[in-house]
């Protein structure tokens, strides 16, 4: 789990920093490119791990409510006999 | 560190590429090598597995076609669950690449064979084949729609470039999380079991009782682990093919 948030952190860093440098080549504008790109990636690898933080929170509801539905149908068939 | 005995303790050298048959064609080098050779084998052992124990067709399973039967059932649920019925015209693909990478994790836990997913270059031609299959789905299906992709609902004008940009940078890092966890898994894990296997054998008949035991359970774990980051790979193409058919957000 931990492990899975810092790759998908790294991942960002990583993409936005290459992205920056051969803006920078192209460009010719060595540093501002690449520490700008770098922070979106940063910024990007952020959002990724909130975006699998929600997404693991919602499955682990629908776990949760599926379970209680359970447990109400079960409890229900135990109060009707 | 504990070999004594002339020939040095490597435990990186069980991911040594060793040319089988040496191969050049036009200044490439395309040889034949030891990972070559085992994604051969890869994809004969699924094969083997799911032609040879279907074969039968018994409407009552035995053990081999329940266990084929299992594994087609559990591939159809994950896909079904994550993408909906439309999905499953997708079906072939990710059950391919799950099989793949199970049996390439698996073989790769018995000893002297090749581990082909602790390579980084492999699980990262898998993830660019469902990057850029999934790309070309979600143009193919939404058109030039599919680029709102990149545009968050709901975000004040100011914002809009700073945070289209976060999101293109988001887009492509999902081939190198996708491919760097699978990678770092396995070879993190091997590697550690090497470690210890060489502290068995340093620590000789007294004090190698204790490496062993761990190792046994640690065998245990990275076998979970193998399955599990088949698992995870599988479970994200499917959810970046739902994000390219159903484009919400």
């Amino acid at each position: 789990m931990a492990f899975k948030v810092a790759t998908e952190f790294l991942a960002g860093l990583l993409v936005g920093g290459v992205i920056g440098w051969y803006l920078d080549q192209w460009f010719g504008t060595r540093p501002v490119l690449f520490l700008l790109f770098f922070a979106l990636g940063a910024a990007a690898g952020m959002l990724n791990v909130f975006r699998n933080a929600y997404r693991m929170n919602r499955e682990m509801q629908d776990e949760m409510s599926r379970g209680e539905t359970k447990r109400d149908e079960s409890a229900g068939d135990a109060g009707g006999h | 560190m504990a070999a004594e005995n002339g020939h040095g303790f490597d435990p990186m050298h069980q991911f040594e590429i060793q040319r089988i048959l040496p191969l050049n064609i036009g200044g490439l080098d395309v040889s034949f090598t030891n990972s070559a050779l085992f994604m051969v084998v890869v994809v004969a052992a699924v094969s083997l597995f799911t032609i040879a124990s279907m074969s039968g067709r018994a409407l009552v399973p035995g053990r081999m076609q329940s266990m084929a039967e299992l594994s087609y059932e559990f591939v159809a649920n994950m896909v079904r669950e994550n993408t909906g019925t439309e999905g499953m015209k997708y079906f072939p693909f990710i059950f391919t690449l799950f099989m793949f990478i199970l049996f390439a994790n698996m073989l790769g836990m018995i000893p002297y064979t090749f581990t082909v997913t602790s390579h980084i270059i492999v699980t990262f031609v898998l993830a660019m084949v469902v990057f850029i299959g999934v790309t070309i789905i979600g143009f193919a299906k939404h058109g030039a729609g599919y680029l709102k992709l990149f545009v968050p609902s709901g975000v004040p004008a100011m914002l809009l470039p700073l945070l289209v940009v976060i999101e293109v940078i988001s887009y492509l890092t999902r081939p190198i999380s996708l491919s760097v966890r699978l990678f770092a898994n396995m070879m993190a894990g091997h590697t550690m079991l090497k470690v210890f296997a060489s502290f068995v054998v340093g620590l000789g008949i007294i004090g190698g009782w204790a490496p062993l035991a761990f190792m046994v359970a640690f065998t245990g774990l990275e076998i979970l682990v193998a399955f599990l980051q088949a698992y995870v790979f599988a479970i994200l193409s499917c959810i970046y093919l739902n994000d390219a058919l159903h484009m919400h957000h």
